[in-house]
């Protein structure tokens, strides 16, 4: 049973802005954001490559990589043989991968533990300008972008609403408009 | 109808709505902040979007006539967020 009058009812008394920092969680809505995008999901792959698994051990190892400070010092004192190795299996570790068409490197999607993931590539070097292009930038606009339309739509869908219309605008925006149902 | 924008950096930004506020909190962490203040004046009720930096819409002679301004106005100027204070 769809209200169809709730959305003009509801229009009578709103006056705030809701903002939504939007979280990778559905495997689902990626491997759509994908397809829109024309890039291929590799599900399951544990490892995605970039600069990173060529880890050479001219740059110090970064802040932040590892868990603990301590484990960044640990890593920071080995031996150069034993810190190349620990470094190329810890960057280019992934729990689903993605290939974009002429690109050398890879995509590494990162379970984080909580049911959301990161998204990790080498934008630094030639081999990932590709993936930077077909991303919109490091921190994947694009990716993002066409991953909450396909979660919104999912989920709205989910809760008995109806997707009206999509456009794409020319500010690079996507609007979509939704008729309320149950919820 | 219910607009929702998903501008180019993938954040999402609609006048709230608590029909789809489930929906959206699918979606990560949501912030919601109010968009204006409408208030009576000597003359009438006033739309103040200050908040969203829009302008002051008014006088109306119902409560109700500044509310539907207020939120067309949000409409069809793309949804601004609000400034933090």
């Amino acid at each position: 049973m769809i209200d169809y009058g709730r959305a003009e009812k509801e229009g009578s008394h709103i006056s705030h802005v809701a903002t939504v920092d939007v979280r990778v969680t559905d495997l689902e809505a990626m491997k759509e954001a994908c397809a829109a995008l024309g890039l291929k999901f590799m599900e399951g792959q544990k490892t995605f490559r970039g600069y990173a698994s060529g880890w050479v051990d001219d740059s110090p190892v970064p802040d932040g990589l590892f868990e603990t400070a301590e484990e960044t010092a640990r890593v920071r004192a080995m031996s150069k043989a034993d810190r190349i190795k620990i470094m190329n299996a810890t960057l280019s570790k992934c729990d689903h991968a993605i290939r974009v068409p002429g690109a050398e490197y890879e995509i590494g999607i990162k379970s984080r533990g909580d049911g959301s993931y990161s998204v990790s590539f080498d934008w630094y070097s030639s081999g990932g300008r590709a993936i930077l292009t077909a991303l919109g930038g490091e921190k994947a606009p694009k990716l993002v972008q066409e991953y909450a339309n396909a979660k919104l739509k999912s989920e709205a869908r989910r809760y008995g609403h109806i997707i009206e219309s999509e456009e794409r605008m020319a500010d690079g925006s996507i609007k979509l408009r939704l008729l309320a149902g149950r919820y | 109808m219910h607009e929702v924008i998903i501008d180019s950096a993938g954040r999402i930004r609609t006048v709230y709505s608590d029909a789809f506020a489930p929906t959206l909190a699918k979606l990560g962490a949501v912030s919601i902040a109010r968009a204006s203040h409408v208030e009576p004046g000597p003359d009438g009720w006033y739309a103040d979007l200050s908040p969203v930096a829009g302008p002051l819409l008014g006088p109306f002679a119902l409560r109700a006539e500044a509310l539907a301004a207020e939120v067309k106005w949000l409409l069809d100027n793309g949804t601004p967020i609000p400034e933090r204070n």
